[in-house]
């Protein structure tokens, strides 16, 4: 898929109108859900994270122009989920604290909910090869979710967002050959993890 | 296959696991879309003056309107630094008028009855 915003937005900058923020959210909203998803592993968080990245790119940069957009919105967003990285550190130490302080509660967590949830994504009434893709699918996000921060990160960027090497290293904040070590062990640590899987990517 | 085949061969896997998903999760984010849509919408309250038609309504008269926010406070310290000028150099003024007065022996009468200045003069003959 060629991203829309790499081929509309050339030319001379101009600043970008509502049509065009709105156009960019639409195009990237759902892998910035992914991206914040693969990182934090809870949906409501992940949610959360493209929401106050979204709000904060328009509230602060929507008088740039368009083709800014894409590097900007990646920089928020990575830094919305290390502040949430933050958050869920501090309030795991207040939880640790509290609940050596109060008796056992741990009677309220069911795991059949969790069952729940993922007997429910599976769609098990799919031709086989839907179901084999989706599988394929699955296989990939969870190599992802295994990969560390920040190699999973350079390789979202620089591959799926479709930003260059430099641009990949303005938005993590680090040099350039940094991002392609990066990218070249993600891409061979998903390769590996699939070929154990039996999948030739 | 080279590193970049490998790469777009997972990133098309990737976009096919978006395009299917959860009809709950595609609605919260378009309602996050929608609410960041409308703070772009909404008209921007700056502390201004109210000059022109327009209130920076839109992303295009954001950088006007940074401007018109900033004039007041311009103005404010450029006031400030014209009256601190003013009152050193009136001040100053006053000095070299007591100075040329005191040289020529022709102080008022009242200069010896302020206890300020008597003051003042025992503080320079000390010095």
């Amino acid at each position: 898929m060629i991203r829309c915003c790499k081929v509309r937005y050339s030319g001379t900058p101009q600043l970008a109108t509502y049509q065009e923020l709105s156009n960019f959210l639409t195009e990237v909203e759902r892998r910035a859900y992914k991206q914040a998803l693969f990182a934090v592993r809870d949906e409501h968080g992940a949610l959360d994270i493209v929401q106050d990245s979204m709000l904060k790119l328009t509230e602060k940069y929507s008088g740039k122009p368009a083709e800014e957009f894409p590097m900007l919105f990646q920089r928020i967003l990575q830094n919305t989920i290390r502040d949430y990285y933050r958050r869920q550190k501090v309030r795991s130490l207040w939880t640790t604290l509290l609940s050596s302080l109060t008796p056992h509660q741990e009677e309220e967590y069911d795991p059949l909910e969790t069952l729940e949830v993922e007997d429910d994504s599976n769609r098990i009434h799919r031709p086989e090869e839907t179901l084999a893709r989706s599988q394929v699918v699955k296989l990939i996000e969870q190599a992802l979710e295994n990969l560390p921060a920040r190699q999973r990160e350079a390789f979202l960027l620089r591959y799926w967002e479709e930003l260059d090497v430099s641009e990949t290293a303005a938005a993590m904040g680090c040099s350039e050959g940094s991002v392609k070590t990066h990218c070249s062990r993600a891409t061979h640590a998903v390769a590996a993890f699939l070929k154990s899987k039996g999948i030739e990517p | 296959m080279n590193e970049n085949d490998l790469a777009k061969k997972i990133t098309q896997h990737l976009d096919y696991g978006t395009s299917k998903l959860d009809g709950r999760v595609q609605f919260r984010l378009q309602a996050a879309r929608q609410q960041a849509l409308e703070a772009y919408a909404k008209p921007h309250h700056h502390f201004s003056l109210a000059w022109g038609g327009h209130s920076g309504r839109s992303g295009h008269h954001r950088g006007h309107s940074h401007f018109r926010a900033w004039l007041p406070l311009a103005v404010l310290l450029l006031g400030l630094m014209f009256i601190t000028y003013w009152q050193t150099t009136d001040q100053m003024n006053d000095l070299s008028e007591i100075d040329a007065h005191l040289l020529a022996e022709e102080l008022p009468f009242d200069a010896f009855i302020d206890t300020g200045f008597d003051t003042w003069l025992e503080g320079s003959s000390e010095e």
